[in-house]
């Protein structure tokens, strides 16, 4: 491995490259390698100040901008680890979050106060973040102080590639989410990957379109951080605009472009992209859900000089397993592509249910292991030890992707057995939006479940029972689950019937609902 | 498309709605005259169906009201949104800056209406 953890790239390159930039917001705010890491080290000293020891965790419950990724690195230079979660999130999730892996400490902007409560020491960010402190909440500190702060870095020569470098919390099957525990050894390992496969320079402008909480962040943040590069941030309204953000791609010269399929079907279809000059992109990467061939076709035929690749990997391993994609995509193509050939620094298993080794080409569950996988969920040794397995002394995770291997194209993807849907990178359990359907006093019963669609990729169906005289409008079946699920769960399709299909065994018949459903 | 089709047709440009030099340049005669055939009603009555058919198949007309909240109740997502916008832009012959298509502008079949009206008459 190159460093022994990732401010070692920030640092290096701040020795290297002190005057180039390192990030800028699409304001044009920008920082060089050098404020950067100064930044940095004084959020570190400040941290250190109010008692945040190594090994320790940091909340951020911010939108994405230069302060955050300032603090990111602050909080490994205390050598804590960063958690990060979506800012928009409603007050409950964030709060079971943060007293999950007990924050020491927490960085909020002002307009989600209504978390403060999560920590002892919170640091308020965003407008008038340059006033004093309250002197009615002693606890409550200002972004302008931290910045003021001395610079002190904790002990560096007892940084440990084992130390934990961030925890990304994901749903659990049971709604609750679930802390990935990720080590910097896990992070350096899959990024000197991405410097041996994709030779990133100095020169290369990477695109920062994931949200932090995303592990596709890990590749935007510290591969240009390690190389020198410069990383242009993408906030949340500006990556959901596409002819806006096709426009900010071309003008800030993006040469490395990477997000989940959703997106770029996005561009291909509204970004009017024949309108700008993409010169400069030399690679597109895709990760987080299958890719339908028919919007991978468009996008790559309004930009046809890129190289892809799609790549595959849940978050406790990060990228796994990689495809390049060979260019033109024929027009007779609808299968989606191969996930394609464990990188260099994985080794990848394909297991029956008796954890035998299948034979070649034939299906089964994807276990990966190397120094990228994870080291388990937050305070849940039962959930961690349930997802490994111990094979001639080396621990394999699984991934509970189901899939076979062809001699030419790599691993392809055939589904899961459980019923964890990917929809826009995000993990849907089906299950868990059943729950909230029951929660409806009209609703008997209700069975959910998925579909592949050539242009969304992956709907959601629900096949409620309710007697005809009592059925609610399917708008009031939409309200009901936007009250009841976070936005990113919204069901596609909503089918009322008298009763559900039931198996010889009283179970609810989800086949013969997939059946139904693609043969209306 | 109806009458539409022949007022364009009539003044001989091809309808391009995504190319928006051209639009500037027809913009005052074609929108002048369109908006004298086609009464608010019409209007909010194309835009339920168009909702109805792409983002809530199998609901009945008179469920969707024109103040039913379609962005805060989750009805419309922001893909939802870009495809209502695309379909309002080519439809109506208006052009939507990005911060117009807003949860204000669209979050009801009434503002949907409202705001399309407004732009025609060039009041934004």
């Amino acid at each position: 491995m190159s460093v022994l953890h990732l401010c070692n790239y920030l640092e290096a390159s701040a020795s290297r490259f002190p005057d180039r930039q390192a990030a800028a917001d699409p304001d044009g705010t920008a920082l060089t390698y050098s404020e950067l890491n100064d930044r940095a080290n004084s959020v570190a000293g400040f941290l250190a100040d109010r008692g945040v020891r190594p090994g320790d965790r940091v909340g951020l419950v911010l939108p994405k901008n230069i302060d955050a990724l300032i603090i990111l690195f602050g909080v490994m230079k205390a050598r804590a680890a960063y958690v990060p979660v979506d800012w928009s999130s409603p007050a409950d999730r964030i709060r079971t979050i943060m007293s999950d892996c007990q924050v020491r400490a927490v960085f909020i902007d002002r307009r989600r106060l209504d978390v403060a409560d999560v920590s002892e020491t919170v640091i308020l960010l965003g407008e008038n973040s340059g006033e004093g402190s309250d002197p009615s909440m002693p606890r409550f500190f200002n972004w302008d102080s931290v910045l003021a702060h001395s610079p002190h870095m904790a002990d560096v020569s007892a940084r440990d590639s084992d130390d934990l470098a961030y925890i990304l919390y994901t749903s659990g099957s049971t709604g609750i989410p679930k802390g990935v525990m990720l080590t910097h050894r896990n992070a350096i390992s899959y990024v000197d990957w991405c410097t041996e496969v994709f030779t990133p320079t100095e020169h290369d402008r990477f695109s920062s379109h994931a949200p932090f909480h995303f592990d596709l962040s890990i590749l935007d943040i510290y591969v240009p951080i390690k190389h020198g590069a410069r990383v242009d941030l993408i906030p949340d309204e500006l990556g959901k605009s596409p002819r806006e953000l096709a426009s900010f791609i071309a003008s800030s010269k993006i040469t490395v472009w990477y997000s989940t399929p959703a997106i770029l079907s996005l561009l291909a279809e509204f970004g009017q992209l024949e309108k700008f000059d993409f010169s400069a992109l030399r690679l597109v990467l895709f990760a987080g859900e299958v890719f339908p061939v028919k919007q991978l076709r468009k996008i790559a035929t309004k930009w046809p000089s890129p190289s892809y690749y799609n790549l595959y990997g849940p978050t406790e391993t990060n990228v796994c397993t990689y495809a390049p994609i060979p260019l033109p995509v024929p027009e007779s193509r609808t299968e989606p592509y191969p996930i394609g050939w464990a990188c260099s620094h994985c080794k990848a298993l394909v297991l029956d249910p008796d954890n035998q080794a299948v034979k070649a080409g034939e299906e089964g569950l994807l276990y990966i292991s190397g120094p990228s996988v994870f080291s388990g969920y937050w305070a849940r040794p039962a959930e961690t030890a349930a997802v490994f397995l111990e094979r001639d002394g080396v621990r394999w995770y699984n991934t509970g992707d189901v899939v076979r291997e062809d001699p030419t194209d790599g691993f392809i993807y055939v589904g899961r057995r459980d019923r964890m849907v990917k929809r826009r990178g995000y993990r849907i359990e089906l299950g868990e939006i059943e729950n909230a359907l029951y929660r409806h006093p009209a609703i008997q019963e209700a069975a959910v479940i998925s579909a592949a669609h050539p242009e969304s990729g992956v709907r959601i169906i629900c096949y409620v029972a309710v007697p005809e005289t009592s059925r609610p409008s399917i708008v009031e079946m939409r309200l009901f689950c936007n009250e009841n699920l976070p936005s990113y769960m919204n069901p596609d399709i909503f089918i009322f019937v008298d009763s559900l299909p039931r198996t010889s065994t009283n179970k609810i018949n989800y086949q013969a609902l997939i059946q139904m459903f693609q043969s209306a | 498309m109806g009458i539409h089709c022949t007022i364009y047709e009539a003044i001989n440009v091809a309808p391009d709605f995504r190319d928006s030099t051209a639009r500037k340049s027809r913009r005052p005669t074609a929108y002048i005259l369109e908006s004298n055939n086609m009464t608010t009603d019409n209007m909010k009555e194309e835009i339920r169906q168009y909702i109805l058919s792409e983002f809530l198949p199998g609901e009945k007309p008179a469920n969707l009201h024109d103040d039913t909240p379609l962005r805060t109740s989750g009805i419309l997502d922001s893909v939802a949104t870009l495809r209502l916008v695309t379909f309002v832009e080519e439809r109506f012959g208006i052009q939507v800056e990005a911060h117009e298509a807003s949860v204000e502008n669209f979050d009801s079949i009434n503002s949907i209406a409202a705001f399309i009206e407004s732009k025609k008459t060039g009041a934004s």
